[in-house]
């Protein structure tokens, strides 16, 4: 195993944490210190760039949810809660997953063929990662990711999610039919419907092969067949912030249903926004993948 | 009575008619852009037609600008995304879902998005302004039509494709620089059309501003614009024709 693979993935990891900070801006407010740095979360505010994922985790677990004083606000065409704003981080577990994903998988050597041989899945040389070409891989592993922060645009009948650095999704929210001659996609169909304040997002057709984790010492990726079909339920338990959770279903690769962690993400103020940053072939690391390669075709020799 | 009878039924036609074409409005009152748009067919300079006023353009290039320039420096043969006006033209689908004060617009098209806070506020101040593909927007209205002010490009798109040509000389290159400015009109006409057109000035490349002509959008009958990404390594002349965009 090549010893380049972390160091590939700590420079990705870097990268995509720097255009996080970068991307997210405050408003026209002027004063731009208090703005940036000196939030006091205490008295209601919320933070904008500046804060450490450390300090984010420890202010979100500590935190009891209050309707009362920071009341959820709600649409003006449903009366639902409104999901709009920018939040930060993604990753912060509020409750672990019941179990690990890789003890859903199924056994063998058709499944392990599967992970270790599907096209924009190859893994062994660290430079195969969906998104090192610009592969969208978000939809559950960016999910638990990394310190990532997240754009959600809430409008009539439809909810769009930008995890920053990464591609957008377009979510219906309507009770009509399912659209069959959509093709699968990297994304998926995502339709949602509500259950009490709970947008209940349920995703299907997707392309085969989409990555639900990223290998591990010997374990290949972990990825899913074209069968995947994810349940995402999203709540605001108050104004100052959303609760996620995922269940991936996969009759092919896994033996059941699998829960993630619950994900409790701050709000930051309603001004913030994350601009788009399309994703685009990096030539420096691109060129160190072809050195990469060329190295392993002469070992072959 | 017959002839007032038929009178009535006349008017509750034409009202019911009117009704039906009318501008929509949002719930909270603002004049209704969303849906999923899409030019009903090509608009450029091919075949000596020229539908975009790209012979204007051509002529208001400084030579310099030009010079250095390839074809094939074109960002859609590298997967990136060109700025509006361009964008409303690639022959993808644009979604646009509103909300109070919000508008955000999402492109089929080498898939990317804008947030144009419809308030009049820049949400950004010149220091956090970081030059970008789609520039930084702010947007009024002005009676029911959206007037949008873009600014911060990082000069990375071109206003038209390499195989614009309006005239046998032109060159088909259509740079910009990050000075471009772009003023915005989106209009809902009816219920099944919008309206576009933009001013582009740009002292980087142009030596005067260049007018689109008006641009017709029809609404498209689906829910969602499809997912189309561009991988840089698949080709992206592949991508164009896989999804029927003009390039």
């Amino acid at each position: 195993m090549s010893m380049k693979r972390p160091v590939i993935a700590a420079v990705l990891v870097c990268a995509s944490s720097l255009v996080a900070i970068a991307q997210i801006r405050p408003d026209n407010r002027g004063d731009k210190d208090a703005s940036i740095f000196g939030v006091d979360w205490s008295k209601g505010e919320a933070p904008l760039v500046g804060e450490s994922r450390e300090a984010a985790a420890k202010r979100l677990l500590g935190y009891t949810p209050d309707p009362d004083k920071y009341p959820i606000r709600r649409t003006p065409w449903d009366k639902k809660p409104y999901f709009g704003g920018v939040f930060w981080p993604s990753d912060v577990e509020l409750a672990r997953a019941p179990v690990p994903l890789e003890t859903v998988y199924k056994k063998g050597p058709e499944i392990q063929a599967r992970r270790e041989s599907i096209a924009l899945a190859t893994w062994t040389n660290g430079f195969s990662r969906p998104m090192f070409n610009c592969v969208p891989s978000r939809i559950v592993e960016g999910n638990t990711a990394g310190p990532i922060s997240t754009q959600v645009v809430h409008g009539p009948g439809l909810m769009a999610v930008f995890p920053e650095a990464g591609n957008y999704r377009l979510i219906r929210i309507d009770s009509a039919p399912r659209n069959t001659a959509r093709k699968p996609s990297y994304m998926g169909d995502a339709l949602a419907h509500w259950e009490a304040d709970t947008l209940v997002v349920e995703t299907t057709n997707f392309k085969d092969g989409m990555w639900l984790g990223g290998p591990a010492g010997n374990r290949p990726p972990q990825t899913a067949s074209d069968a995947l079909r994810v349940v995402e339920r999203w709540s605001i338990p108050d104004g100052r912030m959303l609760e996620y959770r995922v269940t991936v279903y996969d009759d092919k690769m896994l033996t059941g249903p699998w829960t993630g962690p619950t994900l409790r993400m701050g709000r930051m103020r309603n001004d913030a926004v994350i601009e788009a940053q399309p994703c685009f072939e990096d030539p420096v690391l691109v060129k160190m993948e072809e050195e990469y390669q060329a190295k392993q075709k002469e070992k072959a020799q | 009575m017959k002839v007032a009878a038929a009178a009535a039924c006349v008017a509750l036609a034409i009202a019911g008619a009117s009704a039906q074409t009318a501008a929509p409005k949002t719930v909270w009152g603002e004049p209704d852009i969303s849906g999923v748009w899409k030019v009903p067919a090509p608009v450029g300079a091919r075949a000596n037609r020229d539908t975009f006023n790209l012979a204007q353009l051509d002529r208001l290039y400084k030579p310099e600008a030009r010079k250095a320039v390839s074809p094939q420096d074109d960002p859609s043969l590298h997967c990136r995304p060109s700025a509006f006006p361009r964008a409303a033209i690639l022959g993808g689908s644009i979604q646009i879902t509103q909300a109070p004060g919000m508008a955000y617009v999402f492109t089929e098209a080498f898939p990317t998005y804008r947030i144009i806070p419809t308030d009049g506020k820049r949400r950004l101040t010149p220091d956090f302004l970081i030059p970008y593909f789609m520039g930084n927007s702010a947007a009024h209205w002005e009676g029911d039509t959206l007037v949008v002010d873009v600014i911060s490009f990082s000069g990375e798109g071109w206003l038209a494709s390499r195989d614009d040509k309006p005239t046998a000389k032109s060159p088909g290159v259509w740079p910009t620089s990050d000075q471009m400015k772009v003023t915005e009109r989106w209009r809902r006409v009816n219920a099944d059309t919008l309206e576009y057109q933009a001013r582009v000035d740009d002292p980087g490349v142009l030596t005067g501003p260049w007018e689109t002509p008006r641009i017709t959008l029809k609404r498209q009958n689906v829910d969602r614009i499809e997912e189309a990404i561009c991988i840089e390594k698949e080709g992206a002349s592949a991508y164009l024709e896989r999804y029927g965009l003009k390039n």
